[in-house]
């Protein structure tokens, strides 16, 4: 085996194809896949062991690798038509369609280290700099900055903001409790005496932002529990609220609804 | 309707000053609005004055990028601007980020599924980055299932790498070593 340290890093499964069948010396178009397929899984082995995260691409390859060899190992038995899916793309009917896109990548491989050439040159050049760009430069200030924020910054500080919100719910006591349940009874006792009532009506009655809330929900569960109707008489009229008048109460659960505070 | 040479070295001149105030790449009809001077006379005007740069070894260059005239320092003198801007480095782009876009630029528009097919891995985080960068932008959406958006490359691509237009691009041909 290899005894010098892997310090090769491969862009993606075709870059990692090409680098084997370029090592292994042999003609692109007669390489046999299952010389490729064992040296392939093997590196995929390391990357999994080193980089959980993006083995998944190489891994869809691996599985493409081994369809072929088995393909090629059983001629007469066809797995074609068994699983196209054309999900991710990424499967290949033939070792020479998978050949083909290997090479394909690898026209574009070559083509960004053109560009990466000419990118270098590009650097050389240096304009007047402008105030537009003085600006930018401090957005790039800014986002130098961000970058040092690491994860562990970011749920370091959600903890303590979370530490204190805890502390200032406790000085918030319960008298504003609101209960569901209570917020159901009114509703079916202001449409008993009305019948028929406007969304807004019922809604505009409530005087903080939690018990609107509350009510809103309470109708909700009565909607939902066939209670009472919601209903429009035309399209962006006003939305209406019926009672159904269904004498069964035992809905009315104060265990069941709880309380919102 | 010949100019006289006064007039001419006057509009070279206001040309230059344009070029430098600019810092980035100006198209014709932006120099021909702000000067009233006819495209014609604007290309003579360029190609004499960045003629009469290179004649007298200027440390200026005057070079047709992105589809405008853009003025800069010669590259030869690069190293020492980097000691005056105190080697304060523009990073180049990721191996991964170049090759996507080297994909876009000779395939554009394309959709992600389609680079990824080529590069054999997932893309959404190199082309949000490239977008963030304005090397490539939304261009539409192809008309197929999910309409899946389309993706191009910008003016900025072109001046990131001193090319006039996308034709300039290096051929794209197999290589082997």
């Amino acid at each position: 085996m290899e005894y010098k340290v892997k310090t090769d890093v491969f862009e993606g499964p075709f870059d990692l194809l090409f680098h084997l069948v370029k090592k292994a010396e042999i003609d692109i178009y007669q390489v046999s896949i299952s010389q490729i397929a064992y040296q392939y899984l093997e590196y995929v082995k390391k990357i999994q062991e080193f980089n959980p995260e993006i083995a998944g691409d190489f891994l869809v390859m691996a599985s493409t690798l081994l369809k072929l060899k088995s393909q090629r190992l059983l001629p007469s038995v066809s797995l074609q038509g068994e699983e196209e899916a054309e999900g991710e793309g990424l499967h290949y009917s033939s070792e020479e369609e998978l050949f083909e896109r290997m090479l394909e990548y690898r026209k574009y491989k070559s083509t960004a280290e053109i560009m990466k050439k000419m990118e270098e040159e590009e650097k050389k050049y240096f304009y007047h700099p402008v105030k537009v760009e003085e600006e930018k430069a401090a957005g790039n200030h800014l986002k130098e900055y961000m970058g040092k924020v690491t994860l562990k910054d970011l749920t370091a500080s959600m903890e303590k903001v979370m530490e204190n919100l805890q502390e200032e719910e406790h000085e918030v006591i319960l008298p504003q409790e609101i209960s569901l349940t209570q917020k159901m009874e009114e509703i079916i006792s202001f449409l008993d005496k009305k019948e028929k009532a406007e969304l807004e009506e019922l809604l505009e009655r409530q005087r903080t932002r939690s018990s609107l809330i509350v009510t809103f929900f309470a109708l909700l569960i009565l909607v939902k529990l066939n209670k009472v109707s919601v209903w429009q008489k035309y399209g962006f009229g006003p939305i209406l609220v019926t009672s159904n008048n269904v004498g069964d109460n035992s809905y009315m659960d104060e265990e069941r609804w709880g309380t919102i505070g | 309707m010949k100019k006289g040479g006064g007039q001419l070295v006057k509009e070279k001149a206001l040309l230059e000053a344009l070029f430098f105030a600019a810092g980035e790449p100006v198209t014709i009809k932006k120099v021909s609005e702000i000067t009233g001077l006819t495209p014609g006379e604007i290309k003579n005007l360029f190609r004499e004055l960045r003629d009469e740069y290179r004649e007298r070894n200027s440390g200026l260059e005057l070079r047709e990028v992105a589809g405008g005239f853009l003025m800069s320092t010669r590259p030869s003198f690069a190293p020492y601007i980097k000691k005056l801007q105190g080697e304060r480095a523009r990073q180049g782009l990721s191996q991964a980020a170049m090759e996507t876009l080297a994909i876009i630029a000779y395939k554009q528009p394309i959709t992600r599924l389609e680079i990824e097919a080529i590069r054999g891995v997932k893309v959404d985080k190199v082309l949000d980055r490239l977008k963030e960068l304005n090397l490539i932008a939304e261009a539409g959406r192809k008309e197929v299932l999910g309409r899946p958006i389309l993706y191009a490359t910008t003016r900025e691509f072109l001046k990131h790498f001193g090319l006039r237009d996308l034709s300039q691009l290096p051929s794209l041909e197999d290589k082997e070593e």
